[in-house]
């Protein structure tokens, strides 16, 4: 049996403390396996962020226990916790994320900055990503010369530059008009057909759902279904 | 009667009070000292003579008289100014004030910039970068900091040193001095760097979802 690469099991996290604290997830469990992209769908306040957070090596669960690439996260510091996300994580946020004042190529080259690449070998590599995602002709580009499209796969870009295993998208289309979103979609699916990382996507947009091979519903804190298919390609 | 024979230029005192040389019995006319007796004599030597020697000599021949090398002298005159009247104390008042303004401010803006960007902070911790990266993004700003504002006082400094060149009272930057300042001036960024590094530890990089 193949390990996931991405592990939950039995996650609690209560937020908060004394009167206002909140239980936001309770009892979360969940694998995620190479090569699959997986929709967390649920309503706003249902755990979904949290989840990314915890499943990112963001946060660290109540209780349960999370294990990223064989790796558990069980009483690892912040530290540590960045060590995990920089070998084996890459993020993708609903708002970008992306430095201002830096081109699309320096943007990418952060990723393979803060892991110690040499300059000259990280910027071969950011020029690659940044043709994988179909944006060569946009290398020298500063984020506010890109459209909104442009600049989510610039941060696709950066998530995928440093290899990782896990890709995890916040909302990835949630800034984007449809025929961007159903463009970004496609290259999150190939990244997981072409290369084998696990990429988990939280949403509440419906029109993801064909991109999916798996899609799991979380409602209050608790995973409450998981449907799988064949990933329609578009 | 005193006939102006030539006038010197920049022999002064460290007060500025100019010097009138004339030779000692005149000066002793004028000022009322009594013959015998004198302040200062100035004791020149032969070329190849050493000075140590001849300072031990003037010190066993002469009763009541303490005999110092141009270097001792210099050394005295200066730790009078700077410790033995208010000038010093003015003077170091004055720098301690310009450390600890100059700290403030780079510590001030450091602050400002990182309160700016912690967006761009927490996106660097979310996608995985040390502590000490972002530590080492911090003191590099510090660093530039220390460089262009260095830099600026330098080509101040520099034209000070030239419009007083030719004053009763010309300010000299030796190139000892500058390399201290610059050291200073480092050590004060770095340091100011310290407010910048405690917000960013403490900086979440899951806010990177809710922004």
């Amino acid at each position: 049996m193949i390990e996931p690469l991405l592990e939950a099991v039995n996650v609690s996290k209560d937020l908060g403390s004394g009167a206002g604290k909140v239980a936001a997830l309770k009892g979360v469990s969940l694998a995620l396996n190479g090569g699959e992209l997986t929709l967390l769908v649920g309503p706003s306040g249902s755990g979904k962020t949290t989840l990314l957070s915890i499943l990112g090596c963001m946060l660290t669960p109540t209780e349960g226990t999370v294990r990223v690439c064989g790796h558990s996260t069980v009483g690892a510091g912040p530290e540590d916790l960045a060590l995990l996300r920089r070998q084996h994580v890459g993020f993708v946020f609903q708002s970008f994320h992306l430095f201002p004042t830096l081109s699309a190529t320096d943007n990418v080259r952060l990723a393979l900055d803060v892991r110690g690449e040499p300059s000259r070998a990280a910027r071969i590599r950011s020029r690659e990503a940044l043709a994988k995602v179909g944006l060569s002709h946009k290398a020298k580009a500063y984020p506010r010369e890109l459209s909104g499209g442009e600049q989510q796969r610039v941060a696709i870009a950066r998530a995928i530059v440093g290899n990782p295993s896990i890709i995890l998208a916040d909302e990835p289309t949630a800034a984007l008009d449809g025929e961007n979103g159903r463009a970004i979609m496609q290259i999150l699916a190939d990244i997981a057909k072409e290369r084998g990382h696990a990429v988990l996507i939280v949403t509440h947009d419906p029109r993801l759902l064909p991109f999916a091979d798996r899609v799991v519903h979380i409602e209050d804190g608790r995973i409450t279904g998981e449907e799988r298919g064949g990933a329609k390609q578009q | 009667m005193v006939r102006v024979a030539a006038v010197t230029n920049g022999i002064r005192s460290f007060t500025t009070t100019p010097f009138v040389f004339m030779d000692v019995n005149r000066a002793r006319a004028h000022t009322g000292v009594p013959y015998g007796k004198a302040t200062y004599l100035l004791v020149r030597l032969s070329p190849g003579a050493d000075p140590d020697r001849v300072r031990d000599q003037v010190i066993s021949n002469i009763a009541d008289v303490e005999v110092l090398t141009t270097a001792e002298f210099r050394e005295r005159s200066r730790r009078f100014w700077l410790f033995g009247t208010g000038a010093g104390a003015a003077l170091f008042a004055g720098a301690l004030l310009g450390v600890i303004v100059g700290t403030v401010i780079v510590a001030q803006t450091l602050y400002s910039s990182t309160k700016e960007h912690l967006n761009e902070f927490a996106t660097l911790r979310a996608i995985g970068s040390s502590r000490r990266y972002i530590y080492k993004v911090i003191i590099c700003q510090a660093l530039i900091s220390a460089v262009i504002g260095f830099s600026i006082a330098a080509l101040i400094g520099d034209a000070i040193v030239k419009l007083t060149a030719a004053t009763a009272l010309p300010i000299v930057i030796t190139p000892g001095l500058n390399v201290g300042l610059f050291v200073l001036t480092v050590v004060m960024c770095i340091g100011s760097a310290f407010a910048a590094i405690v917000q960013v530890t403490r900086i979440d990089p899951a806010i990177v979802f809710t922004r």
